[in-house]
This record gives structure tokens, C-alpha cells and sequence, in this order.
């Protein structure tokens, strides 16, 4: 999970990155879930759960 | 004097009761026998009973295996998928941070504009995030599609 920024922070480019790293993050997150989405998917396929 | 006809007729009772004693041998035998291979029977079964069971404890074993592996390799490509997504975004995240670490200055005075190029940065990862969901929802209509043909089935 992306480091918290100081509240008192001023520079745009700091909260620009701050929110780039949040995003970078729920990338992260989503892709984790396709992979284990398709790990599922595969796994049912070949009967090996139902 | 003994005569012939007596000792013929001595020698036919023997030979009778030889031949009952013998008939009662070879009946009590056959009983022995017939008991024996009673047992002999049921044990065949049992052997046979124990020998189809465990055939299907090797079969279920067998099948376990494969299932097993097939998890393993389904779980190993999920794994390496994250893996070069992390290093992706790792790489691009330093990338990003290296490229803007000279424009982090304070703007005390006057609202600043966002900066440009980081808003380009952002406006691609957006596009990347809902790429990703419309994946994800693919992978979970065609989860689910197959579950309800499966279903139906």
C-alpha cells in the first residue's frame, strides 16, 4: 500500500504521485484477481475443482 | 466242516460292510470338501472384493495426481503473471518518480496546475484500470457461463 503524504504537504507533483501510487496499487489489487480469476477458471476446466 | 457256500456268503457280508464303511468315508469326504471349498469361495471373494477396491483407491489416487498437477501449473502461471506485473509496475512506478523528482517543488504562493505530463501518466494508468476490470469481468462471465453449462448439463 502506497506511504501516506503529509497533510501539510504543497507540492502538486508529491499528491500527483500519491494518487498514482493509489492507482498503481488497485492495478496491482485487479490484477492479482484476474490472475487468480483465471487460476479459478483453468482449475475447473481440467476438473480439478468444481 | 465249513462250507463253501458259508464262506462265500461270510465273504459277500464282509465285502458289504467294507464297501458301507467306505461309502460313509468317502460321504463324510465330500462333506469336508464341500465345507472347504465353501470357505475357499468366500475367501476368493474377498480377495477379489479387496483387489477391486484398492484398483479404485489407485485410480482416485491416479486422478488426484493429475488434478494436482494441473493445479500446480494453473497456479504457477497465475503466479508469474503477478510477478511481471509487479515488476512492471515496480519499473515504471521508479521510472515515473526518477523522471518527476526534479519538479518537486514547494508552489506556496498561487494554486499551481497539476503538472501535464504527470496528468497524462494518470489519464494512461486510468485507461490501464479499466482495462483490467473489463477483464476481469470477461474472465467472470466466461466463469460463469461455463459453471451454468456445466450446470445444465
Amino acid at each position: 500500500m502506497p506511504a501516506d503524504v503529509a497533510v501539510s504537504e504543497r507540492s502538486v507533483v508529491i499528491w500527483q504521485l500519491h494518487a498514482y501510487a493509489w492507482k498503481d496499487y488497485a492495478e496491482s489489487v485487479l490484477e492479482q484477481r484476474i490472475a487468480t480469476a483465471v487460476c479459478m477458471e483453468g482449475n475447473r476446466r481440467s476438473g480439478a475443482i468444481r | 466242516m465249513i462250507a463253501f457256500s458259508e464262506i462265500r456268503a461270510n465273504a459277500w457280508k464282509l465285502t458289504a460292510i467294507a464297501v458301507a464303511v467306505l461309502a460313509v468315508a468317502l460321504l463324510i469326504a465330500a462333506l469336508y470338501f464341500r465345507g472347504t471349498a465353501a470357505v475357499s469361495d468366500a475367501s476368493a471373494d474377498k480377495a477379489r472384493q479387496e483387489r477391486d477396491a484398492a484398483r479404485a483407491q489407485v485410480d482416485a489416487l491416479r486422478a488426484a495426481r493429475q488434478r494436482d498437477v494441473a493445479a500446480y501449473l494453473e497456479a504457477a502461471k497465475a503466479r508469474e503473471t503477478v510477478d511481471t506485473h509487479t515488476a512492471q509496475s515496480n519499473n515504471r512506478l521508479t521510472q515515473i518518480e526518477v523522471r518527476y523528482r526534479d519538479r518537486i517543488v514547494e508552489v506556496p504562493a498561487a494554486c499551481p496546475a497539476p503538472d501535464a505530463d504527470l496528468m497524462r501518466e494518470l489519464g494512461e494508468q486510468t485507461a490501464r484500470l479499466s482495462g483490467a476490470e473489463d477483464r476481469l469481468r470477461r474472465v467472470r462471465r466466461a466463469a460463469e457461463g461455463h459453471a451454468g453449462g456445466r450446470g445444465g448439463q
